[in-house]
Formats: structure tokens, sequence, C-alpha cells
């Protein structure tokens, strides 16, 4: 519903929805300081009985020429600093996808390939499903960083390390048979 | 004396009695935060402009800092009058709107040079703060404005209850430049309302454009020192002569401990007793700097300290 009035002060009179018992941050072009209020309020009004949920934290949705697009990880930064509580996010790398994807169809972790570019995200979560991990270089990541974390001593680093890459996915072509 | 020593830790002490005229009387003067010191929402503090004319009569200094943004000096001089408070002027008062504007006239502008080829500022913030950045000699670079023209050098993120997505990506435009300064007027991650509701505040718009530019702001308000700068600069102030007055514990006391000031917790706006004594409890090294050196339920409690 639309909020009454210009200004904050007009909108923290608007009537909350009883029924809303989960405030969820998703990739959102239309969002708004009043928005943002709002969601504040569900959040202290259930306090542990409302959920913070975020889909997904990155960070930015890269564009051509290296120009991007804010991503949803800063809207769900903004709603967690406002309520200072941390979101359970859904997304990559929380196996929670997986999940889902081995729940509707058969899959082996050992006889299965994660391929993805980025290594926080597609990388972390397919190693700690124990899939064989796959990165590609058409995407985010350069291969100095791969070996930024391999060279670190640091065991949290190691995960973000993928067991293989290509240059691009197209490079697997000649090893599938007709 | 009223020193607070770096080493120790502060002992919240409730000031009352003999106490308080030993804190009190040795002090040159006061600053004070504002909300939830002075005032809440549209009321004063019961006995607060009383105290503030008691000050005025003992000779001791009062001046004010807050990281509240959304108005200019001037508006606040206006809105002291309305609540009360006589013979505050503007010049008395140092909000993170001007201190941003003064903080980026001296990085943009630095040593002389008149407003051209200094470049623009993006503001995300209301026209309070957006007068203040002007009134600097600083221009404006305006929402949806094309790409071509002077540079924009520096994104200032205050209060912004205009804020949306759409600004978000323009400031993430202008801070591909790594050369683009990202500022912000205060770190407060909410703001109490009259009724006991909360509503954003800006450290929830900076963390945005944080994460969404790859940079960290550089923040103006209290606890950092930059608005003491300000006011040592205007007014001379002797920190070991000089009480911080305030009542959220991450940004006023803190504040205060930062630039060698003791401090006193007032109980009527954002922090409870029960806070302070949990940081005072902590293992936690940085929580110590977060305990007063004194607490009052209201500044009012303070009057009976200064002579008749």
């Amino acid at each position: 519903a639309a909020l009454p009035g210009p200004a904050a002060a007009d909108w923290v009179q608007a009537p909350l929805d009883p029924a809303v018992r989960a405030v969820l941050v998703g990739f959102d072009e239309h969002f708004s300081y009043a928005k943002l209020c709002q969601a504040l309020r569900y959040l202290l009004r259930g306090g542990p009985d409302c959920l913070l949920v975020g889909t997904n934290r990155d960070h930015r949705l890269p564009l051509e020429g290296g120009a991007g697009i804010p991503g949803t990880g800063c809207l769900v930064k903004a709603v967690e600093t406002a309520a200072q509580r941390e979101a359970f996010i859904v997304g990559k790398p929380n196996r929670f996808m997986f999940d889902c994807v081995a729940g509707e169809f058969p899959v082996d972790p050992a006889r299965t390939i994660m391929v993805g570019d980025r290594l926080d995200t597609d990388i972390l979560m397919g190693n700690n499903c124990g899939l064989t991990t796959l990165l590609t270089l058409t995407g985010v990541t350069a291969l100095d960083e791969v070996r930024g974390h391999q060279d670190s001593g640091c065991p949290a680093r190691h995960g973000l390390v993928p067991d293989f890459y290509v240059d691009s996915i197209a490079d697997l072509l000649p090893v599938l048979g007709e | 004396g009223v020193s607070s020593s770096s080493s120790s830790m502060a002992s919240c002490r409730r000031l009352s009695g003999a106490g308080l005229r030993e804190v009190l009387g040795p002090a040159q003067g006061l600053l004070f935060d504002c909300d939830g010191v002075l005032w809440a929402g549209e009321r004063a503090v019961p006995g607060a402009p009383e105290l503030l004319e008691r000050l005025r009569r003992s000779g001791k200094a009062a001046l004010f800092v807050s990281n509240n943004s959304r108005r200019s000096v001037a508006e606040l001089e206006r809105r002291f009058s309305r609540l009360g408070f006589r013979g505050v002027r503007a010049e008395h008062v140092f909000s993170s709107a001007l201190c941003s504007a003064l903080f980026l006239r001296q990085r943009l502008l630095g040593g002389g040079g008149n407003g051209s080829g200094a470049g623009r500022v993006f503001v995300l913030g209301g026209e309070g703060l957006r007068g203040e950045v002007r009134d600097a000699g600083l221009r404006l670079a305006d929402e949806g404005e094309p790409a071509a023209g002077e540079p924009v050098r520096a994104v200032l993120v205050g209060y912004d209850d205009q804020f949306t997505f759409a600004k978000l990506a323009q400031a993430c435009g202008y801070l591909r430049d790594p050369q683009c300064l990202l500022v912000a007027t205060d770190p407060d991650p909410w703001h109490p309302l009259s009724d006991g509701q909360r509503t954003p505040g800006t450290g929830s718009l900076t963390a945005a454009v944080e994460t969404a530019s790859g940079r960290k702001a550089l923040v103006v308000g209290k606890p950092n020192t930059y608005m003491f700068d300000c006011i040592v600069e205007r007014f001379g102030v002797d920190p070991s002569r000089t009480l911080m007055v305030g009542d959220r514990l991450e940004t006023d006391i803190l504040f205060g401990k930062n630039c060698g000031l003791a401090t006193i917790l007032t109980l009527t706006g954002v922090s409870r007793l029960e806070e302070a004594q949990a940081y005072m409890a902590s293992d936690n090294a940085a929580a110590k700097d977060l305990v007063p050196n004194y607490y009052v339920d209201s500044i009012a409690d303070l009057i009976p300290g200064l002579d008749e």
C-alpha cells in the first residue's frame, strides 16, 4: 500500500500488516528509504519471530566495459545495518540451493561438477557440498586471485580454490562425444 | 580536575551532590549532543533550557555537536529558539552537515582557489545538507545528470529519506574514479522516534554505497574527531577543561574519549545505563572506551552543580 505523507515521520504511522513474519531482501531496482523504513519496522515489531532473509550477497552485477550496477548484497547490508542483525542468506555459497537441487534430482556429488566464475559463491558452495569444482575465466575472477588463495596459509581461503579451471566453458566441447 | 586519563577506564559514576560541584566547577565549557539530550522530537527535555541559561550565567561555554545531518545550522538556530533555548547562535552549533561541508571544502578547494576546477559533489541527502555544501562554496551534481561536465569529485552520503536504487547506482558510477571521495556525514545505524519506533540512519545507506563501490567511506561525524577539530579551530577549546554530554555510548561517549574529554551520559535518549554497565564488565578492550566517566538521569540534574 502507498505510504501516507512525504516524510519518514509520516511513514512510521502507516499500519503494519499483522500477518508479516519475514522480511525478504532480493534484487530491487525500486529499493527506497521508505521500503527500508518499513523493513526495519517489521523486524523491530517481530524481533526474533520475524525472519530476515536475503537471496544473495553479490556486491555488483557486472555489465560490459567494466561498468556494473549495485547488487542485492548492498540492499541486504542496508537492512542489516539499520536493524543491527544478520540476514540468513539463501544463495551461494550457502548449501541450501544445492540441497534444493538434490531434493528434486538424483545428484551424486562425487559425480557432479559445479561450474562458476566466482570463487566466494560458486566455487565455495561446490567445495562445501563435495562437488568437483570448475572455474571459468569469462566472468569476474582472474587466475592470480586463485593463486593468492592457494598460497595463503589460511584453510578458510583454500575453500575458494577450484579443482580445475578453463578459459571458457566452450573449452569443454572437445571432450564431449557426438 | 575534569581531564580523563587515557589509560584507565572510566567508571560510570552517578554525578550528584559534592561530586557534581567538583566536576562542573573547574570546567570551562560543555559540548552537548542535541537529540535525546536537549530535546526529544519537538519537546525540550524539562530543565534543559534552564541549564543552558545557568551555564551562561556561570561564564561557562556551551557548544553543540550533532550527528544529525538533516538540518542546516541556520535551521538548528531557529529550532533552539522555538524549543525555548535562549541565546544559542548558529556559530555555536556543529552539525555533521556543516562539518561535512567544511571537510569537503578543505579537500576539494584546498588552500585557496575559487570554486571552478574543484569539481562537483553528489549529495545523497536533503535540502539542509545540500545547502551547507553550497554555502561552503561547492557545486552540486544533480540527480540523473548526464556524465558530461565538471567531474564529480566527491559523493557525500547523509540522511536521505529519498534514497533510491537509482541514486545508489549513480553514486557508484562516480566512485569508479578512484579520485572521487566517498564521505559520510555520520555512522548512525538508526535514530529513535518519539513513539519508540526507529528510522534508518545514514550508516545504513553508507553500508549500501560501500558494498556497491568496494570503497570505505570517510566518516565525518562522531565518534570520529573531525567535528572536534572544527570546534577547536573556531573556539580554541581546551579538552582538559571541557566535558562532553551525550546520550549515545557508541557515538557521543566514544567521541569524548577520542578527543580527550571527560564524558557524561544522560539517560533521556538512546542508551540505557545497563548497556554502559555491560561495556564496563566486558572483556573486550574496545568496550572500555564506550564507558562514560559519569551519568545523570537528565541534564537538568547538572543545575545544582553550578553557582547560584
